[in-house]
């Protein structure tokens, strides 16, 4: 009853050969890998600051108000951002057999997009911030944003437009709604009034522009972290698996309910706030009706490996999809519980959200990222320099992230719970903050620990891949991953 | 007992070579989408119309419970002299005071609290309210919380019976010596005078650097580690001048130049 389909590697280039750009594909994957050290290297740094504060080296610059949202800007606009890029960049050309609409657009995006982090990364530590997270560019950069943008979606769409194909797969959709619904996101949150070079005030106040802001960063999550990686699941974890997707309607169905329900499960962050009642209670309603669409994309990843799990022992880029899939189904788990009020109330301004951010930054983002670099290297270069190496980097990866999370949700529990013990005598039982803070210190430690090895482990794939590139390596080394086509 | 048919849907030509097949829907995974909307339908219902549990009703809720369990929290304990209530209110004060107001009230971070001049009201009444609540912008914390009505009572009432109504100290007072030239203005004598320098750190400093000099509010002094230099003559600099901006006091009004000298030699030579 199985029917078996067996999927040539080549088929793809089987076609009519199209000359597709693979320049604009390989300046993105050095992006991707550089910005992947930087971000994580910040990430480490700010992590060891709160285990042992005179990392902070004493000035300004590097003191951890300002390194973190370099921090963030860099791993989620830099890493994540230029991850998607990379995979749409050359999957659409593939999927819709033609190459980019335009090469001088795909450059003018590349460049402008990497000429904007450079500006956040020089920015943000002098303290020149919007103060609102994950926009906390200040009012030039946003524009050069919105810019580089609406380039980007001239190309995409007019590459869907010039398109060799009829049917659209189920990547590009996903693809469309990160392009689509970013760009109305990012320009309504910073609507502002500059009043200098390098000042602006938000032209919302109070509660409207919290609302906003959340609206914003919570589908930031959604269609910056969630939808686009869905679509690089779609193409790639089939590809790397070489086995047919589980199932379309599946895809449909989860793809129309997590696009909808998403847009209203803002609020969550604003539990318990000056929020109306009624909006925190929607934010958390459809919060919870989130979770089986959610589920249905980590589904229709697992479901597809179906008949191929003896390979996902041996190939490492599957394993990274493995693991990535399952994060990703851990994370949209825990989110929604944590949208039920009295859980946030416990989680909420503990180190349990930040536990919960990194189940998918790391797991999710981070490993989907990985193993992507890993499939396609082979097919860019011919070859993979150190094979062993990326096994090794799967399991410090893999070590890295439950230190992470498992040390977070313990200093979370711990603060959530002391900050509101209450004695026989009806009063505070912790009464000192500081005295909270101290019993987070080993907690801090083993984040460190754990970030630290994430890091090593990405620092191995930058090495990998360089020699990867430079030629160097043993050549004849076994691939650990699936031949290169052709 | 699978409904899939794990056939595929043929547009593989269309989509760089990946099939799709289009299986049904995992029953269990309905079952939870449909679960969940009704949940989320619930929640809506029950949180407004059902148990209505606004913000408001939870957080009165829990009030309302807590002053059940614990009646006497949220009144005021009356003003009491009897000898255990000063004497526990002394105990708190040393344990929780000293080191802003010193240990005989005269006063640091915070100000004194023997004389006549207060800013927040001298009353029975004031003084509760000013620990209750503190004042944050200044840096008097909020005691009601950490210590509860009653021990608060006890601390004011211990505080108003050491008040002497005593004139505020007149900025004359200031010793006319203070050295010109401010900052720059370190006594270049190191030489201990008679000033016993022990005696005027448990005086004066204890409370925040503690008796074995092991640090509290301010820093460890017997270490090695020095943040504004470890020489006998920085630290007269440190303990003259003071770091105002991180709470150390400016000794240069209310001690000699030997007893600074002096204070700085038992410093600088402290051996545990
Ligand atoms: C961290 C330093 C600090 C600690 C500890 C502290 N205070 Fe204060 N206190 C202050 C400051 C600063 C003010 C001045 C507030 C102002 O200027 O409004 C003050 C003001 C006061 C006042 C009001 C004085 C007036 O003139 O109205 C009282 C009474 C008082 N403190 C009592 C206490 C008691 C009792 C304790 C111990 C339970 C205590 N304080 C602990 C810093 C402190
Ligand atoms: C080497 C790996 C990493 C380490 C050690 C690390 C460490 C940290 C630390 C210490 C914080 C600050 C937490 C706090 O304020 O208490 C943080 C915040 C954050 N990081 Fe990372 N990080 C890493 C990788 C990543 C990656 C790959 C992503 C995204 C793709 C990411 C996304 C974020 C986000 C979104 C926040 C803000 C969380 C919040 O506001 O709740 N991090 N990270
Ligand atoms: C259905 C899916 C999800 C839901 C309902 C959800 C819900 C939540 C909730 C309730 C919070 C805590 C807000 C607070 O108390 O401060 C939160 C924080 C966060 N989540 Fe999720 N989450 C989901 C999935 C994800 C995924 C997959 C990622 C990452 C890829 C992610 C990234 C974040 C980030 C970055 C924050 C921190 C925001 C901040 O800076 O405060 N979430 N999420």
């Amino acid at each position: 009853m199985n029917v078996h389909v067996t999927q040539p590697e080549t088929q793809g280039s089987a076609a009519p050969a199209v000359d597709y750009d693979e320049k604009i594909v390989k300046q993105f994957f050095t992006a991707t890998v550089v910005w992947a050290l930087v971000g994580m290297l910040a990430g480490v740094w700010v992590a060891l600051q709160l285990a042992w504060w005179p990392a902070n080296l004493d000035n300004p610059y590097t003191t951890f108000g300002r390194l973190r949202p370099l921090h963030t800007n860099a791993v989620i606009f830099a890493f994540a951002g230029n991850t998607v890029f990379l995979g749409i960049y050359h999957s659409m050309q593939r999927l819709l057999k033609t190459r980019m609409f335009s090469d001088a657009l795909s450059q003018f995006h590349f460049w402008g997009w990497q000429l904007i982090i450079v500006a956040a990364a020089l920015t943000l530590p002098f303290g020149h911030t919007q103060s609102k997270e994950y926009a906390e560019l200040i009012w030039p950069i946003d524009i050069a944003i919105a810019v580089v943008w609406v380039v980007f979606a001239i190309n995409f769409f007019g590459t869907i437009a010039i398109r060799k194909v009829k049917h659209l797969y189920v990547a590009i959709w996903f693809y469309m709604s990160f392009v689509l619904t970013v760009a109305v996101l990012h320009i309504v949150n910073n609507l502002s009034l500059p009043v200098s070079f390098t000042k602006s005030y938000p032209i919302y106040s109070g509660m409207t522009d919290a609302l906003v802001q959340w609206w914003y960063g919570h589908n930031a999550v959604a269609f910056f972290l969630t939808t686009p990686f869905l679509g690089l699941m779609y193409y790639y974890l089939p590809k790397a698996a070489n086995r047919p997707v589980f199932s379309y309607r599946l895809s449909i169905i989860h793809f129309w309910s997590l696009v909808f329900l998403y847009i209203w499960a803002g609020p969550h962050h604003l539990l318990y706030s000056a929020l109306p009642d009624w909006a925190q209670t929607v934010g958390a309603a459809f919060s919870i009706m989130l979770i089986a669409p959610s589920w249905g994309g980590m589904l229709n990843g697992l479901l597809t490996l179906r008949g191929a799990w003896d390979r996902v022992r041996t190939d490492p880029v599957l394993k990274f999809f493995v693991v990535a899939v399952s994060f990703y189904g851990m994370a949209t788990f825990e989110g929604p519980m944590m949208s039920i009020r009295p859980v946030n109330g416990l989680a909420h301004f503990t180190n349990w959200v930040v536990g919960h951010v990194h189940s998918g930054a790391l797991g999710w983002n981070g490993f989907m990222g990985f193993g992507i670099l890993y499939f396609l290297a082979p097919r860019i270069f011919g070859r993979i320099a150190k094979p062993s190496w990326v096994e090794t980097h799967f399991w410090l990866g893999t070590i890295g992230i439950v230190l992470y999370i498992v040390s977070m949700w313990s200093a979370g529990l711990t603060e959530g719970l002391m900050w509101r013990a209450v004695g026989e005598d009806g009063l505070l039982q912790y009464p000192n903050f500081v005295s909270i803070v101290d019993r987070l210190n080993l907690f801090y430690w083993i984040r460190f620990l754990g970030g630290a090895m994430y890091l090593v482990g990405a620092v191995m794939m930058a090495w990998n891949l360089w020699l990867t590139a430079r030629g160097g390596g043993s050549p004849d080394a076994e691939l650990p991953v699936a031949a290169p086509a052709k | 007992m699978s409904k899939n048919t794990d056939e595929v849907l043929g547009h593989a030509d269309e989509s760089d070579g990946i099939e799709e097949y289009d299986n049904p829907l995992p029953d269990w995974w309905i079952g939870l989408f449909f679960l969940t909307i009704i949940w989320g339908v619930w929640h809506i219902a029950d949180w407004h119309f059902i148990t209505p549990t606004s913000n408001e009703a939870h957080y009165e809720a829990e009030m309302a419970a807590a002053a059940e369990q614990w009646p006497d929290l949220g009144k005021k304990a009356e003003r009491d002299d009897s000898p255990e209530t000063l004497a526990l209110g002394k105990e708190l004060y040393t344990a929780n005071c000293v080191a802003c107001h010193m240990a005989d009230l005269s006063g640091g971070i915070g100000p004194n609290l023997k004389d006549s001049e207060w800013i927040h009201g001298g009353d029975y009444e004031s003084v509760v309210n000013t620990l209750t609540n503190g004042v944050a912008a200044k840096g008097m914390p909020a005691w009601g919380p950490v210590l509860g009505p009653k021990k608060v009572a006890a601390l004011a009432s211990y505080v108003l019976s050491e008040n002497t109504g005593e004139a505020p100290a007149a900025p004359a007072e200031e010793p006319a010596a203070a050295p010109e030239g401010g900052a720059e203005g370190t006594p270049t004598d190191v030489e201990a005078g008679p000033a016993d320098g022990k005696a005027i750190f448990e005086k004066n400093c204890v409370a925040c650097h503690k008796a074995d000099l092991s640090g509290l509010v301010g820093p460890n002094l017997k270490d090695d580690e020095w943040i504004h230099g470890g020489s006998l003559e920085e630290i007269v600099a440190t303990i003259t001048n003071g770091v105002p901006e991180k709470g150390m006091i400016s000794w240069k009004t209310q001690l000699s130049d030997e007893e600074i000298a002096a204070v700085a030699k038992y410093v600088f030579e402290y051996e545990d």
